[in-house]
């Protein structure tokens, strides 16, 4: 179970990043992505911005829920009222090592393409799931509202502020 | 198009096209594209089969029906046409084999009997095409007809004899007559196919086709289809059929089948139907819904047999469990549904389309399209009612395709029963093709605008997207994206045409990022099976796989290889039609299709794009396609550069990619140029990557003497040259003497003389920029400026000379540079001198960017003349040595200049001559303050103006100066002390029409030369002194003269001799009959001796002595001046009359010196002599004098008479009062001793003289003093007034005795 946080400003771009990993279940709150699809999740994020243009219309929510999936990534979304979005990727794997046993007919494929191989209960519309994220995104965007009312803060501006890592962290902790 | 990822892909009729004999690479192309722009062919158009047996699809009962066609000219692969027919459309009905007929009549010609010829060898070419013929039904069995067209490019060529099945294609002739004789013959056999498929009573699961390739893995699947065999082709006998089929299907009733091909055998949607479940499929060319969609346009009636029979078999098929057939039964029961709405055919949308059969009933109707009209012949709906059907079928397609990928979705549990991957990513990308087709501002693909109505007028209402539209799209489409390999049979190309067809969707969907994305796997897929393609191919080449790009020169010829994967990739091409599929250059459209998605996400990340096109590197390299390496290098470059222009004095910027990478890439770049040109390819090149490549255009300056200097008419006015007379040559203000500033923007150029530019080139890689061409845009077109092979080095703004020689005169104007970098297309460049960066552009929304407030950079453009022809002077001959000259003080010397002009082709018709010496480039300088005393300024300005060191004495006036020849002008020096260089400058040009113009340029020729000057006399002192009293009478008469002592020294080293002048006639001028000087009064001054001079002078009057002090400079001049200084008004009088009267002092006296040995003479500068203000009063003449005539005889008692004579020095009339005063010196009785006498006297006029008289009376003796008096008196009403002025004569003393 690992998350990759990240904040992006009205320009599509990367204000602030964070990963972690799970603090419930027993988890230390380290992110476990697989080294090769780490750098990928920077563009999966990306990507989703596209479905985010689609559904930020939809209703007057800024909470967006899950909006996308690449993969066995999920991604969650929160827009704020300045149009900055917060996207969580969620990715379930544990990182066991994946089933190549005796399932390799084509069915089996097509569920590990669904990435439900790995964590097939994950379900990221169970209420529980998006309820904790709901709480997570609350949370970090009360900060944030702290942050911007920063004088010197400006639009697009990257957030370095190590108070502010700090308190997505323990926000993620919390509640993830 | 064979493009299994259309949705309409099950209802066109499929067509293979392959060579058949020997034919040409480009006839064949040729071909091909002829037959895929022919549109749709109209079922009116066909004739009917004769046969009645054979008459189940009869073209005549839907006259208004059309029939798609798709061509593919690539071969099959097995693993598609294993799901044949499942789908229908993975197998060609009819195959047909291209040949050319001019192939075939080449032997004919050569022989000398022409007719004779033709006919034996195209006899023997017929024998080889009904080979080939056969050939193809071998290789094709399950088409259903196979056909040989026989392309004929000539028009006369004569063909006769052809053997069956053998067509001919003619220019000019129609494609579309063709195809329906095609269609006429095809249509019978499909009849015979139905038939075929009705004897099955049952039908294989694709997965059991599927397990042939692979062998049996699953036990449980294995027992149930116990049969490894092909497929069988409709011919094989349905016993076999049967035996190979699986059982779990429902068996089909046979009540079921005959009342649809017995009852009705004219129905053809319904007809092929043999088995429930398989509904549309299993009449593979017998064409479910497709074919039924267009042949059975016009009896409604049938078509709701037609859509009850689809409904009734998916009803059993989900009654049966059966989801692979019930969800096929209900994707071609949607198409089917989608074209009876669009053809306006009146329908009901069947129940099994609702995704709950409990749905309400109320409901479904209020969905359901025009009230059937029954199974009759239904009037044609009217355009209202057929919109609001389509509008309701839109409403459940949504809800109909997450049922039917739910249906799909549920075969996964069912060993044995699933699709292929890649047959379920093609249904998911077919759904997500039909979605985004439908809705708003989504574009039909190909396929789905050949099978809109064309003739009617109706507007087909577009599918709105709602809120769920795009999630539920991209799920489609990301479940369409194969899984990784390793968990997957799916070959890696599928792999490369499903993810090129999920691009190309989220492109049409506008989610560029999410295309992107996708795109990178796709590459990551493509790349190693490129590679692995050309190691295939150059094995069959006979070359080792590890072979070189440049070693397969000989096959390099890209877009020629006919491997499977590039076929594959043409294929990939084809299923995304974001470009029109053209036959060669794939790998181009692929870089386009990139381009575009990058260039339309604005807000797509650098990095990913970045990242793509290294990628797309690779795979030009892997084709190879040397010119694709050259243009994505070149977008690699683009991407990685800043896009702004930096300042040039910091050019630091940021570079996405390492400086390594750089180097590396570049160095690729570049070696694949040169291969380019080594082999003799076709070169596209790419498109240079800094649009800010030229920063900057100077104008060289031309050698010296050789540049044209600005000069404007006012530098020449003549009014001012007139008032300060033309003493000190022709030009008074120094215009000549500006020196001409650096380079600026503008320039201008000699007619037929070279000039050079320097154009300022950034590079801001690390990597050496190969130019091969650097050319100036001028407006001239004769105006060539070029420099070819430019190196730009790394990291640096660096500067390039360039020249060339403009050949007509006229304005010109360099705006670009034209440069062909290496390697890149010729560009023209703006020249962007500062820096510039994009502006911030605010998103709106959905990547909607700001557009208008985009502020350009500056661009620079240099503006400039070309002049005619002009002449170039230079000095022949000086006649100075050394060009120095020795003079004394005051000493005058003359020397002589002569120039030539050199040019042959022109002459200098404007010549100015300018002298300037470092006294005048002092003293001007000195004038450009503002607080100099205007006494001071004045005698500046005289030095400057009137009393020039330097003046040309001979040659002023020349003005022409032929070519090729000589011109002499003489100069004339005075020595001044602190002379040490001077200089004469000219200036000439040739002017076209003899005439100043407005401004206008010139040439300069400057000659310098030092001076040196030794001392001679100089006035130390002076001083003025009242004249003592004479009682001798031998100086002149006090009241009119004065006494001036002068020193002056002999500084040089020789004895000199001095005489003082008067100058007369300023005296004169005064009206004073002036005591001359000794004139020519002559001194010897031994050296270094101080001599004393003194001498009378006379007293100067001035009239208005307080006027202001004048300027000589005219552009000085101020009219009203009321003080110039700072001081109190007194002081400001005291000023202006000791000018005044110094100047008229200084002007009335010169001095000279000779020396006697070397006969040299000069002047002494007595402008130094300046007056203190009671030296001034000692120099002044009054307004009025008052002289004795007569002398008063002092005799006792005896009248006497004294005259006087009253002088009116000024311009005015004055009203005076004589009064003598009188006085006996020793007597203090007041009435006898003193006392006035008084005469008024009316007025004095203008400078004249009055003569009056006293009479005198002495009675007493003593010593009488008489003082006359004038009393200046106002005038007032004939009374006499108070006084205003009074001036004094002379007492006059008498002694009575």
């Amino acid at each position: 179970m690992s998350y990759y946080f990240a904040i992006v400003g009205t320009q599509d771009n990367p204000l602030f990043e964070h990963e972690f990993g799970t603090s419930k279940q027993g988890g230390d709150g380290v992110a476990r992505f697989r080294e090769e699809a780490r750098h990928m999740n920077q563009f999966i994020v990306h990507s989703s911005l596209d479905i985010v243009d689609e559904v930020q219309w939809n209703g007057g929510q800024m909470y967006l829920k899950h909006i996308d999936r690449f993969h066995n990534n999920y991604i969650f979304c929160f827009i704020t009222a300045g149009s900055v979005k917060f996207l969580l990727l969620h990715n379930p794997d544990t990182h066991t090592p994946p089933n190549a046993s005796s399932r390799s007919s084509a069915a089996t494929a097509r569920t590990s393409a669904y990435g439900q191989s790995a964590s097939t209960t994950y379900n990221p519309t169970a209420p529980a799931v998006e309820e904790a994220i709901k709480n997570f995104f609350v949370e970090v965007y009360d900060v944030w509202v702290k942050t911007i009312m920063n004088p010197f803060f400006k639009l697009d501006m990257k957030v370095t502020s190590p108070v502010f890592r700090g308190r997505v962290a323990a926000a993620a902790r919390k509640h993830l | 198009m064979g493009d299994s990822f259309s949705p309409f892909s099950a209802a066109r009729m499929l067509i293979q096209v392959l060579p058949a004999g020997p034919i040409k690479a480009n006839v064949f192309n040729d071909t091909v594209k002829i037959l895929r722009e022919a549109g749709p062919i109209q079922l009116r158009d066909i004739n009917p089969p004769p046969d009645p047996d054979r008459n189940l699809f009869n073209p005549s009962k839907f006259p208004r029906g059309r029939i798609s066609f798709s061509f593919t000219s690539s071969s099959k692969s097995l693993s598609h046409s294993v799901l044949y027919p499942f789908e229908t459309f993975r197998e060609p009905f009819l195959v047909l084999g291209l040949a050319d007929a001019s192939e075939f009549s080449l032997d004919g010609d050569h022989d000398v009997d022409a007719r004779e010829a033709t006919r034996d060898p195209g006899k023997r070419s017929f024998s080889e095409l009904n080979s080939h013929l056969s050939q193809l039904r071998d290789n094709y069995p399950n088409g259903l007809v196979h056909r040989i067209i026989l392309v004929v490019s000539r028009q006369d060529q004569h063909i006769s004899d052809l053997p069956d099945g053998i067509l001919t294609l003619r220019p000019r002739e129609s494609i579309n007559s063709l195809l329906c004789g095609l269609a006429a013959q095809l249509l019978p056999e499909m009849t015979g196919l139905v038939k075929s498929f009705q004897a099955l009573q049952n039908y294989p699961s694709p997965l059991a086709l599927n397990r042939d390739g692979q062998g049996d893995e699953n036990g449980a699947g294995g027992s149930r289809r116990g049969s490894l065999r092909p497929f069988p082709s409709p011919s094989s006998s349905s016993q076999d059929i049967k035996a190979s089929h699986r059982m779990s299907m429902p068996v089909m009733s046979s009540s079921a089948v005959s009342p649809l091909s017995g009852s009705r055998p004219g129905t053809p949607g319904t007809e092929g139907r043999s088995t429930p479940a398989t509904t549309f499929d299993d009449i593979p060319g017998a064409v479910p819904p497709h074919v039924a969609s267009r042949i059975s346009t016009p009896p409604a009636g049938l078509w709701g047999d037609a859509l009850r029979e689809l409904s009734e078999s998916a009803t059993r098929a989900r009654a049966s469990g059966d989801y692979l057939w019930h969800a096929k039964s209900l994707e071609n029961l949607a198409v089917c549904l989608l074209l009876l709405a669009w053809n306006g055919i009146s329908f009901r949308i069947p129940d099994i389309c609702y995704p709950s059969s409990t749905r309400p009933l109320a409901a479904m109707k209020g969905l359901q399209s025009p009230p059937s009209g029954g199974p009759g012949d239904a009037p044609a709906a009217t355009p209202e009612e057929v919109i609001e059907a389509i509008r309701g079928l839109y409403e459940i397609i949504p809800e109909l395709i997450h049922m039917i990928r739910d249906a799909y979705n549920r075969t996964w549990d069912i060993p044995g029963e699933s699709l292929p991957q890649f047959a379920y990513s093609e249904i998911n990308i077919r759904f997500a093709r039909l979605l985004v087709g439908l809705s708003d501002d989504g574009h039909l693909d190909g396929g789905m605008r050949q099978l809109m109505p064309t003739d009617s007028k109706l507007v087909l209402p577009r599918f709105s997207r709602g809120r769920a539209f795009a999630r539920q799209t991209s799920d489609m489409l990301q479940a369409a994206i194969p899984p990784p390999s390793d968990f997957s049979d799916i070959s890696i190309m599928d792999t490369v045409t499903i993810l090129g067809a999920v691009v190309s969707s989220y492109s049409a969907l506008g989610m560029a990022r999410k295309s992107m994305l996708v795109l990178q796997d796709f590459l990551d897929t493509l790349i190693p099976g490129l590679v692995q393609a050309r190691k295939v191919g150059a094995a069959e080449a006979g070359m080792h796989p590890a072979a070189g790009i440049a070693n397969l020169q000989s096959q390099a010829v890209p877009s020629q290889d006919p491997g499977q994967l590039v076929e594959s990739i043409l294929k990939f091409f084809e299923s995304i039609d974001l470009l029109p599929v053209r036959s060669d250059g794939q790998e181009e459209q692929e870089e386009q299709e990139v381009d575009a998605t990058s260039s339309t996400a604005i807000s797509t990340n650098k990095d990913t794009k970045i990242n793509l096109l290294r990628k797309c590197i690779k795979v030009c390299e892997a084709l190879p396609d040397f010119n694709g390496v050259l243009r994505c290098t070149a977008a690699v470059f683009t991407l990685a550069g800043p896009g702004s222009a930096p300042n040039i004095a910091s050019p630091d910027v940021f570079i996405l990619i390492p400086p390594e990478e750089q180097i590396m890439l570049a160095a690729n770049f570049y070696r694949t140029s040169d291969l380019i040109d080594n082999l003799g390819l076709p070169k596209s090149g790419g498109d240079y990557w800094d649009p800010f490549l030229v920063r900057g255009l100077e104008v060289q300056l031309p050698p010296p003497g050789r540049e044209m200097i600005s000069r404007r008419m006012n530098d020449f006015d003549n009014t001012a040259i007139e008032q300060i007379g033309a003493k000190a040559g022709p030009f008074l203000h120094n215009a000549f003497n500006k020196k001409t500033k650096g380079p600026t923007n503008q320039a201008v150029f000699v007619a037929g003389e070279s000039c050079s530019f320097s154009v300022t080139l950034q590079n801001l890689f690390d990597f050496e920029i190969h130019i091969d061409s650097l050319e100036l845009v001028t407006s001239m077109d004769d105006f060539v400026v070029r420099r070819e092979g430019i190196r730009l080095g790394p990291h640096r703004v660096q500067m390039f000379a360039i020249s060339g020689t403009p050949k007509t005169a006229g304005p010109v104007h360099v705006t670009e540079c034209k440069v062909i970098p290496k390697g890149c297309m010729p560009k023209t460049f703006d020249i962007i001198p500062g820096p510039w960066s994009p502006p911030d552009l605010i998103k709106i929304s959905d990547g909607l960017a700001d557009a208008k407030a985009k502020d350009e950079p500056k661009l620079f453009i240099l503006e400039g003349t070309v002049l005619e022809p002009q002449p170039l002077l230079d000095l022949t001959k000086l006649s100075l040595s050394q060009k120095a000259i020795e003079v004394l003080e005051g000493e005058r010397k003359s020397f002589k200049v002569t120039l030539t002009n050199h040019m042959t082709s022109s002459r200098a018709n404007f010549v100015r001559i300018t002298p300037q010496d470092n006294i005048r480039v002092y003293l001007q300088s000195a004038l450009k303050e503002r607080d100099i005393r205007p006494s001071f300024r004045y005698e500046m300005e005289y030095q400057v103006y009137q009393d020039p060191n330097v003046r040309c004495i001979k040659g002023l006036d020349q003005q022409n100066i032929g070519s090729n020849e000589p011109a002499e002008f003489e100069f004339e020096i005075l020595g001044k002390p602190g002379l040490s260089h001077a200089s004469i400058q000219f200036d000439y040009c040739y002017l076209p029409d003899s005439t100043l113009k407005e401004s206008f340029f010139t040439r300069m020729l400057e000659i310098p030369f030092t001076v040196a000057v030794k001392p001679s006399i100089r006035l130390l002192g002076s001083h003025l002194a009242v004249l003592p009293q004479d009682p001798m009478g031998v100086l002149a008469p006090r009241d009119r003269n004065c006494w001036m002592i002068m020193d002056f020294r002999n500084l040089s080293h020789t004895p000199l001799k001095l005489s003082l002048q008067q100058n007369s006639e300023s005296a004169s001028e005064e009206g004073i009959s002036s005591v001359s000087l000794k004139d020519g009064q002559e001194e010897l001054i031994a050296s270094g001796r101080t001599s004393t001079v003194s001498s009378a002078i006379p007293k100067v009057f001035i009239e208005r002595p307080h006027t202001a002090i004048p300027s000589l400079d005219p552009t000085k001049e101020q009219q009203f001046v009321l003080r110039t200084s700072g001081g109190a008004p007194i002081d400001e009088r005291v000023e202006r009359e000791c000018f005044w009267f110094s100047s008229s002092l200084i002007n009335s006296l010169s001095a000279s010196w000779t020396d006697p040995d070397s006969g040299k003479s000069g002047t002494v500068n007595l402008r130094d002599i300046s007056l203190a203000p009671d030296e001034v009063d000692v120099l002044r003449l009054d307004d009025v004098s008052i002289f004795w005539t007569s002398e008063l005889k002092g005799s006792l008692g005896v009248p006497s008479t004294a005259k006087f004579k009253l002088l009116n020095r000024t311009q005015e009339t004055i009203r005076v009062e004589l009064q003598l005063y009188r006085t006996i010196a020793g007597f203090v009785d007041r009435i006898a001793g003193s006392h006035v006498e008084s005469q008024l006297m009316s007025a004095i006029g203008p400078n004249t003289e009055v003569e009056e008289e006293f009479d005198c009376m002495f009675e007493i003796k003593g010593h009488h003093v008489f003082v006359p008096t004038v009393v200046e008196r106002e005038a007032r009403d004939g009374a006499m007034d108070r006084p205003l002025r009074t001036w004094q004569g002379e007492p006059k003393f008498v002694t009575v005795k």
